[in-house]
């Protein structure tokens, strides 16, 4: 196995309990004791239902959030710590794409401007012909980088906030939930997209999900977490032909199959 | 939720600590020397030192800030023999131009700024509730209009001018209601009510423009909300479901109106001035003009006391409206 | 057979009434050349144009169709639950009544009763404000004169039915007490307290994880097998569909492209666009790439001349003009007798296997 590109190390995050007129919650166990490795150019889907902790662990990779305990290294680099500059080279090297693309695009900029952001940031050259060439990559039109987000459809959004992930030309991206916001038959052409540009680039890609189906097409591995813990990872044909875990067999036997001749529910009558 | 409260009290005392001192220093580092009011013109120098001792202006301004402190809790006396003046405790400070400590001189004056701030409070409440989500039901048609129309004129309009528009009219042209001044409670209630008729609305209308505005567009929220239209789902009539889209705008509101209410308690100035009405606006008003420091820090800090205590009061009414913030 | 309803201008409305042959009884819904249309600050916009369609008793109906589809405009004006900005025609026949020709009046004691939903967000959809027990209670008291103890009894055993358990003491909690997955049926609790003959479901697993999913899907088909209801269930997801519809109709820019039974719909699809579907539809099987359906969904905003799937269709160009300039109207499929699609390449054809 090659050197990883990230790795977390028994990484766990805790949320401290809130003060309210009537008595404190308790505090939260997102995340306990996961480590989890993406090698260059290898894409990795990190399922889960909702507080199983996938997002908050997404988080923790990104150093949006920092780890209770446990450390974050990035190309060998431990990232748990840095500050200013080095975060900087980092958030360079590693983007991400959000859940929700009605959310996530500023809606007072142009499209241009939201993608040379990230260019501004990184003191990197932001000419015409470098935003051209972004916005064709994500297969949009030169001509859609002076329209203002309100102007696109999700999944024309969705396409510009991968543009944007890839502005700086990360050597990973991280997408949260990228296609969970959108139509099904927008959704095929998000995660194809995300696919090609991973073979173009050699990207690598940590793809958090609550569907299991979603991510088959695109993972190389699947790691599957449950209450804050990673309860089974591995090679993408052993999770789907042959669960190991007990939980990570309860979720594919509870994705719907769209195939009415194996369902469970009787078939109306034929004549 | 006492342990709640007791830490909230504790958190509030901390904090009035720090706006005392903010307020102390502020006001006594500025240019206007207390003493030398007090002295008088002329001012022989050895006078000048008799009155900075009596009045405990000759030490330096942290220990001054001590003895104020010491003085809320167990009162405090300036000077000696004769001349010496006792400020019970809580001692909120001391006029030497009225010669009375300012916990009596707010203490005196507070029915006042409380007739006019509860009324005005119930006033604009009032309107500002029935408009509010009238104009939300009635969205885009001339009720709607209307009461945008005018909260916006309202809102634009300063209260010291709507004081003196509403005395020329209802006082002098239509002479219904009398123009100034203020009777005591206990001395005539009918008197009373009547005297503060002008002021109520003046003060209502300018804060119902704003719980009208905000009422509206919560109410507007409420209506396209999903669990109204459940509830309309399950079979229930536009009437019942307006009713509880009424009740979701009180949440909001007790916030606003908590704060309000605290802000309308520590004094209404140009209300009470148009009015001459003495209450505790015109009370710093005019310690302002006369350079009584005394008074100034103490209504300054009497304020600051009632809205923390407000914000407290709507934290734990606003836990018993919604049931969401009572258990984390 | 059921008589055609009334054969209007609209495309989608020449075979008026889509019988099941097993099924000779009357539907107790039926809709008949719905449409809708909102009041937009640049004109009107069409929502639903010419929706026909009816669900038996005991039969699970789903509405398949992506964002701007009008699927959840056809559930809204079937309770009559519209805003005032939106213009509905056409015929919403609950149980016999036309609940778009009556008063607001009438309507709403057949809200409930006869016909209820329940939507996507149960956390939005109850009122955070009152417990559990009262929402159900009140709902249930809108209909059935009887006092409160009777009424909480109703509402712990209506909890108890959707599976709540220890309903005797939840029946007291808030909606932000609950998980998701209770909230969830606790909404159900709400709707079917009354005992409805129809309800409407729009995308009620959509928000939930795939675990709760199959709970309350279960439910949702428990409760329509043990009470007789109708359900209609609005859904983009086909998988969902696959394993609970007994009819299925597909929507795509307000209208009705194809409908007819499970078996129809995914043995032999007629429309492009439900094939399309089909294939991009992520699975548990397939690796690798899907097969995208290029563009972007069509929507009353935004509605293509003649067939409004014409720009993203793989057979557009086959046909040739037809396909820009005249709407395809919902026929039978020769041979079947209650499978349609509204194609103009599929008319004298199959679709060849994607």
């Amino acid at each position: 196995m090659p050197e990883p590109l990230l790795s977390l190390q028994h990484v766990s995050k805790t949320f401290r309990g809130r003060a309210t007129p009537f008595g404190s919650s308790e505090a939260k166990h997102a995340v306990q004791d996961v480590s989890l490795d993406i090698a260059p150019g290898e894409t990795v889907a990190l399922v889960g239902e909702s507080g199983s902790g996938k997002s908050t662990l997404s988080r923790v990779a990104l150093r949006l959030t920092d780890a209770t305990a446990g450390r974050v290294l990035f190309d060998g680099t431990d990232v748990t710590q840095l500050r200013g500059r080095g975060l900087r080279a980092l958030r360079r090297e590693l983007s991400v794409v959000f859940q929700d693309p009605y959310t996530s695009l500023n809606p007072r900029q142009t499209v241009a401007r939201i993608l040379t952001g990230p260019l501004r940031n990184h003191g990197l050259p932001r000419d015409q012909k470098v935003l051209d060439e972004l916005i064709t990559s994500v297969g949009l039109e030169p001509e859609h980088l002076n329209r203002y987000p309100h102007q696109f459809s999700g999944g024309q959004r969705q396409r510009i906030g991968i543009a944007r992930a890839l502005a700086t030309q990360p050597r990973m991206i991280i997408a949260d939930e990228p296609v969970s916001a959108l139509d099904v038959s927008i959704r095929a052409q998000i995660l194809n997209l995300l696919g090609d540009l991973r073979d173009e680039r050699g990207l690598a890609l940590l793809v958090v999900s609550h569907d299991l189906a979603v991510v088959r097409g695109i993972a190389d591995r699947v790691a599957v977490m449950q209450d804050g813990r990673l309860v089974e990872s591995g090679p993408v044909e052993q999770i789907y032909a042959d669960p190991k875990d007990p939980y990570t067999r309860s979720l594919l036997d509870a994705v719907p199959v769209p195939d009415p001749h194996r369902r469970s529910r009787p078939l109306p009558p034929t004549e | 939720m006492t342990s709640y409260i007791a830490r909230r009290l504790v958190v509030s005392l901390l904090v009035l600590l720090a706006i005392s001192f903010c307020v102390f220093m502020l006001f006594y580092s500025g240019p206007s020397d207390p003493a030398r009011v007090m002295c008088g013109k002329p001012c022989q120098p050895e006078r000048l030192t008799q009155v900075k001792h009596f009045m405990g202006t000759d030490k330096n301004a942290f220990v001054q800030w001590l003895d104020f402190l010491k003085g809320l809790f167990v009162g405090r006396t300036y000077g000696t023999g004769a001349e010496a003046a006792h400020c019970s405790a809580p001692c909120f400070g001391f006029s030497f131009d009225q010669r009375q400590s300012v916990t009596n001189l707010i203490w005196s004056r507070l029915p006042v700024t409380a007739s006019l701030a509860l009324g005005g409070a119930a006033v604009s409440l009032l309107v500002g509730m029935t408009l509010g989500p009238l104009a939300a039901i009635f969205r885009g048609r001339w009720p709607d209009a209307l009461v945008r129309g005018g909260s916006l004129f309202l809102v634009a309009t300063p209260a010291y001018l709507l004081g003196l528009l509403g005395i020329l009219l209802f006082g002098f042209q239509l002479n219904v209601v009398p123009v100034s001044g203020y009777v005591a409670l206990t001395d005539s209630p009918v008197d009373w009510a009547w005297h503060l008729v002008l002021p109520w609305c003046v003060i209502g209308l300018i804060n119902a423009a704003g719980y009208a505005r905000f009422a509206r567009n919560q109410m507007l929220d409420e209506l396209g909300s999903d669990h109204l239209l459940a509830q309309r789902a399950t079979g229930a009539p536009k009437r019942t479901v307006r009713r509880a889209a009424r009740r979701g705008v009180w949440v909001p509101i007790t916030t606003l109106f908590g704060l309000d209410l605290a802000m309308l308690l520590s004094g209404s100035i140009f209300t009470e001035r148009v009015f001459s009405m003495h209450g505790i606006g015109d009370l710093l008003i005019g310690g302002v003009s006369s350079h009584d420091l005394g008074i100034v820090v103490g209504t300054a800090l009497f304020g600051a006391a009632l809205i923390i205590v407000g914000n407290l009061v709507v934290d734990i009414v606003q836990g018993s409206i919604d049931p969401r913030v009572r258990r984390g | 057979m059921v008589e055609l309803g009334k054969n209007g201008e609209h495309g989608g409305s020449r075979h008026a009434v889509h019988t099941s042959p097993l099924l000779d009884q009357q539907p107790v819904l039926s809709l008949r050349d719905l449409q809708v249309t909102f009041r937009g600050t640049s004109g009107p916009v069409p929502a639903v144009n010419g929706v026909t369609l009816e669900a038996h008793a005991g039969q699970v109906v789903a509405i398949v169709g992506e964002s701007g589809s009008g699927k959840s405009a056809t559930a809204l004006a079937s309770m009559g639950l519209l805003p005032d900005s939106a213009t509905v025609t056409g015929s919403v026949l609950v149980e016999g009544t036309d609940l778009n020709a009556i008063p607001e009046k009438q309507r709403v004691p057949l809200r409930g009763s006869s016909i209820a939903m329940i939507f996507q967000d149960a956390l939005a959809a109850l009122n955070p404000y009152r417990t559990v027990g009262r929402q159900i209670i009140d709902a249930y008291r809108l209909h059935h004169d009887v006092d409160k103890r009777t009424a909480r009894e109703r509402a712990v055993e209506v909890l108890d039915r959707v599976g709540i358990r220890d309903a005797t003491r939840r029946v007291d909690d808030y909606p932000h007490e609950f998980s998701g997955g209770m909230r969830q049926r606790a909404m159900i609790a709400m709707a079917v307290v009354n005992d409805p003959t129809i309800l409407i479901a729009d995308e009620p697993t959509t928000a939930l994880d795939v675990t709760v999913q199959r709970q309350v899907l279960d439910l949702l088909t428990g409760l329509t097998d043990d009470l007789g209801m109708a359900l209609v269930l609005i859904t983009h997801d086909l998988g969902v569909v696959a394993e609970v519809a007994d009819q299925i109709a597909v929507m795509y820019a307000g209208r009705i492209v194809e409908s007819g039974s499970v078996l129809d719909i995914f043995d032999h699809p007629a429309h492009p666009y439900t094939q399309a579907l089909l294939g991009a539809t992520p699975n548990l099987e397939t690796s690798g790439r899907l097969a995208a359906i290029p563009g972007v969904p069509a929507s009353g905003t935004n509605l293509p001349s003649g067939c409004p799937f014409h720009p993203r269709c793989a057979f557009a160009a086959e046909v040739g003009e037809a396909c820009r300039t005249k709407r395809p109207v919902l026929e039978l499929r020769p041979g079947t007798p209650a499978h349609r699609a509204a194609c103009h390449f599929t008319t004298d054809r199959e679709l060849p296997d994607a």
